[in-house]
């Protein structure tokens, strides 16, 4: 019975005196406490010891809010950003990186030393030759940046001088699924938080009334699916995943009052149900409890702050002209792109927004030209929408699929037809607008677009230039997750200065 | 200086190492001492002579290490001095109290000289005295009270600069350089390789070396070379495990020595400066806003309690541009579809102009901003952003915002009634870069003069 917790204590002098004597477990208990002690009064002059890992979305609180992770290190260039992710892999070849020397080389055989043993996809790595397809959509340059752009993209010809075009974009994974993932979350693998969950834990909402990173999925892509995991919060408190809206009539549902309920007692009802959590809460500290009180709230307030966002009324004729006609049947990419403007102006942080069906393994001209047609008037418009509100300063616009595709025809080659496969050496994106260089090209490719000649863009580099634009240092923003501090770069990733305006 | 053999460096490095012992023992000593004397265990006491004369004897081993380590010339006389003459009286002290107290000479020595409490404290003052120069020989004198809690932290004052121009070369650039990567071994009190960075004097003197400067010759100059060099080399400096020079850094140190001659009083502004260092030496300075390495903004006023407390009340959301600046963005968007009342935007801004000095960007659409309120704004001096789109402002109100000076962007779209005559009155604030005029009655003008076509271009249709 050698139990310490239950002291003994004897009448007997001599033990009396052997009890007041440490035993070595209390010494170390009592050392280590006071080295503890020690160390948080050293702790005590900062007022961080204190404060809970975050406190910035606190509803009370909210309207002045220290943030406590001390963001944004740096004056910030964009507060808001609207991400146009094209999943798939759009075809740079067939959009931006204007390749003339292939139209002699076509049919020829890809030379290894452009190739240098790239692995391949499964879908192309038996194929007996690797011909060179040269784009049959035609190019030309545009405005006083001279910037190339194909004929696929008419629109967004005009406002290429706003545009700053990445063209030695590279990424790790060949496939769709790591190659999103990677993107999304500076991770191959599942698990990470997305990119807008990290900027919603870092620098908190903006308006407490929605949610302060949405994502948008537009109806009329089709093709690869896409995982909740890419606008999912991984380790990161719960409250900052995305909130994915629909793509139909009702984003959300179930906001309205089901019949005869006229809602009236609801504040009631969540007030009594928070008391109900806050026990849980008390009891058990899960902050999963804390991440669904703050969800029931924020969907109360989304019943009324959602039906007037989506609320296209009060748009006028000539902004869904400029969109397109597609912007006036909710879900198709051009009404994203207009309900993602609308997000953005009242205060959400990040709008994620994709469309599916880059994936031109055959008739890839047609492919590209189809997609083009649904996406490239919107675009245009978004940017233009954004510069005449006064919001171009001040968001972040950007464009861009997981990867790019092969100079050499997957399946068969003829004059008019080709098909292209996934390629993560090189490949197009482009950003415009806050702290963003308008109308430049930054990076070159070789005669092939396969290899990066000057200037790579890593997509880890990428995300570091997204974290600095929005005044977070990449390298020191961080969230501690089973004893290892995680950043949304890793270990990677270098601002890429010259981009920055 | 006359050269010493490695040898003799080579034992002297041992002193740090060896000094311990004799602190070690003498302590013990004392604690044997304290504990016969007041907890009565007089056997204890038969071990002090042995610990004194451990003592002893390491003390003297480490006073002629340390007289060997002295020989480097790497210190700074004065404080060796202090060091080396507290070393060797310890020494000798220590050696009398082993005398006084041994057995074996017990009977030769007079009664009255026993050794007691009072001497070994005596020994315990003096070693900790002579330990505390000699951590300051290796550490530097200000080791020990850098973080001293309450302490008054003294700070160089430099005077503040705004631009490259007006910033000392050596002062605001060079010395701090130096003395980030270099002062910490080279300084008055720790002269490594016998040089010290500290001051005009020092630094023109060089080390036994040598001189380490070559005036308006870097790469003659050895305090390059040796930055310069593979860090694997033994000559490369910072020596292993400091943090080397930048790049950037390197070449900012030889731009002084060429193009600046290594002057220590001169400003950039004399100097012939191309546009690229400016660049270096401005983002050394912190001025600069500098592609990459985000803007730091200075610090702004603290702001009052109460002020929080009343803007809360009326829902506005405050949010510093930068962490801990005090320097605010707000935003006023309007709740839901109700629009603040005209009273109730009044009564904000009239909050807001209590704290108008941290206001950077300010932006209230949608909530009926008029002419009476852009009286209110218009005293807002650190204001570089407005947004007021959506409301209901008029070209007479626009007149009030006339003396922001820092104000870059504005935003006016919606405004229906503003027209050319109000935007026109703008063109008088010089860093106004941006003007957004979309569904106002402002309209394009075609111009041919050049003035007023840099004007226009501020204009966003």
């Amino acid at each position: 019975m050698c139990d310490h917790h239950d002291k003994l204590r004897s009448n007997n002098k001599d033990l009396q005196q052997v009890e007041k004597m440490f035993d070595r477990r209390e010494f170390l208990t009592k050392t280590s406490l006071g080295i503890g002690a020690l160390a948080l009064g050293s702790l005590l002059n900062s007022e961080k010891a204190w404060s809970s890992v975050k406190n910035n979305v606190q509803p009370d609180l909210a309207m002045f809010s220290r943030n406590d992770l001390g963001l944004p290190h740096h004056v910030p260039k964009a507060k808001r950003a609207i991400y146009l992710f094209q999943s798939g892999g759009p075809s740079q070849l067939e959009l931006f990186d204007y390749k003339p020397k292939l139209k002699d080389l076509f049919g020829q055989e890809l030379p290894e030393s452009v190739r240098k043993g790239q692995r391949l996809t499964g879908m192309s790595a038996d194929q007996t030759t690797l011909p060179i397809a040269a784009s049959v959509i035609d190019f030309k340059q545009y405005g006083e940046s001279r910037a190339w752009v194909s004929n696929a993209m008419p629109y967004l010809s005009e406002v290429v001088d706003d545009i700053c075009f990445i063209k030695s974009m590279q990424t790790d994974a060949i496939n769709h699924d790591p190659a999103i993932t990677f993107f999304q979350t500076g991770s191959q693998q599942p698990g990470r938080p997305s990119i807008g969950s990290w900027l919603s834990y870092g620098l908190g909402s903006d308006n407490e009334n929605l949610p302060t990173f949405i994502s948008l999925i537009s109806k009329n892509g089709g093709g690869q699916p896409l995982y909740s995991r890419l606008w999912g919060n991984g380790f990161l408190p719960t409250e900052h995943q995305g909130v994915q809206f629909r793509s139909g009539k009702d984003p959300v549902l179930y906001l309205t009052d089901p019949e005869n309920y006229d809602g009236n007692d609801r504040r009631n009802m969540l007030d009594y149900l928070g008391k109900l959590n806050e026990v849980q809460n008390d009891f058990y500290g899960d902050p999963e409890i804390n991440a669904r009180m703050s969800q029931y709230e924020m969907a109360f307030r989304m019943q009324t702050s959602i039906p007037e966002v989506t609320d296209m009324s009060d748009e006028p004729e000539y902004i869904f002209d400029m969109y397109g006609k597609d912007s006036r049947d909710p879900g198709t990419y051009a009404a994203n792109c207009l309900l993602g403007r609308k997000l953005l102006e009242k205060g959400v942080k990040f709008v994620q927004l994709y469309h599916q069906g880059w994936d031109q393994h055959i008739g890839c001209p047609g492919g590209v030209l189809g997609n083009a047609k649904k996406t490239d008037q919107a675009n245009a418009a978004l940017i233009k929408d954004l510069k005449q509100r006064g919001m171009f300063e001040d968001t972040l616009l950007i464009w861009g699929g997981e990867f790019g595709r092969t100079v050499y025809s997957q399946g068969k080659l003829t004059a008019k037809d080709y098909g292209r496969d996934h390629h993560p050496k090189a490949f197009t994106m482009f950003m415009a607008g806050a702290g963003v260089k308008p109308g430049i090209s930054y990076g070159e490719t070789d005669d092939f677009s396969y290899n990066v000649v000057k200037d790579p863009v890593h997509t880890h580099d990428f995300q570091a230039t997204l974290l600095h634009l929005f005044g977070i240092d990449h390298e020191r923003f961080t969230f501690k997750h089973q004893g290892r501090r995680f950043r949304l770069t890793d270990v990677h990733g270098h601002v890429v200065k010259d981009i920055l305006s | 200086m006359k050269e010493v053999s490695d040898i003799v460096l080579f034992f002297g490095r041992f002193h740090p190492l060896v000094v311990h012992l004799p602190i070690g023992f003498l302590f013990f000593a004392f604690i044997l001492e304290i504990m016969a004397k007041f907890q009565k265990k007089e056997v204890l006491r038969a071990a002090i002579p042995l610990a004194l004369f451990f003592g002893a004897i390491s003390a003297i081993i480490a006073c002629i290490l340390g007289y060997m380590l002295s020989l480097s010339g790497d210190y700074d006389t004065d404080a060796l001095d202090t060091h080396f003459w507290f070393g060797i009286v310890t020494t000798v002290i220590v050696s009398i109290a082993w005398i006084l107290k041994t057995d074996k000479l017990k009977n030769k020595i007079p009664s009255m000289a026993k050794m007691n409490m009072a001497t070994i404290t005596f020994i315990v003052v003096l070693l900790s005295i002579t330990g505390h120069y000699g951590g300051n020989l290796t550490h530097g004198s200000d080791y020990l009270t850098t973080y001293l809690p309450f302490g008054k932290k003294e700070k160089i004052v430099i005077p503040k600069i705004n631009s490259v121009e007006e910033a000392q070369l050596f002062a605001h650039v060079v010395n701090p350089i130096l003395q980030k990567k270099c002062a910490s071994c080279h300084n008055t009190g720790k002269k490594k390789g016998g040089l010290s960075l500290e001051g005009e004097p020092a630094i023109l003197k060089g080390g036994k070396h040598g001189e380490v400067i070559v005036v308006g010759n870097s790469k003659q100059s050895e305090l390059i070379r040796r930055v310069h060099l593979d860090p694997e080399e033994e000559e490369f400096m910072p020596p292993e495990g400091k943090t080397p020079l930048t790049k950037e850094q390197i070449q900012i140190i030889e731009y002084w020595i060429d193009q600046g001659q290594a002057s220590f009083d001169k400003n950039i502004g004399t100097i012939e400066t191309p546009d690229e260092m400016k660049t270096l030496l401005a983002q050394e300075l912190g001025i600069m806003e500098k592609p990459g390495a985000g803007v730091i903004l200075a610090t702004a006023p603290a702001i009052p309690d109460s002020v929080y407390k009343e803007l809360a009340n009326y829902g506005i959301r405050i949010r510093e541009l930068v962490a801990e600046t005090n320097q605010l963005e707000i935003s006023i968007l309007p709740a839901g579809k109700e629009k603040l009342s005209t009273e109730k935007v009044s009564n904000v801004l009239r909050q807001l102009s209590k704290i108008k000095d941290n206001i950077v960007q300010l932006s209230i659409p949608e909530n009926g901003v008029n002419d009476e309120h852009l009286k209110i704004i218009g005293t807002f001096q650190r204001l570089k952003k407005l947004g007021l789109e959506k409301n209901t402002i008029t070209d007479k109100g626009l007149t009030h915002l006339v003396n922001l000076k820092e104000l870059e962007s504005l935003n006016l779209y919606n405004n229906e009634a503003i027209t050319n005559k109000g935007t026109s009155l703008l063109s008088t604030m010089k860093n106004l870069k941006r003007i957004y005029v979309w569904g106002t009655t402002v309209e394009k003008k075609e111009n041919d003069n050049k003035e007023d076509k840099e004007n226009s271009q501020k204009f966003i249709f």
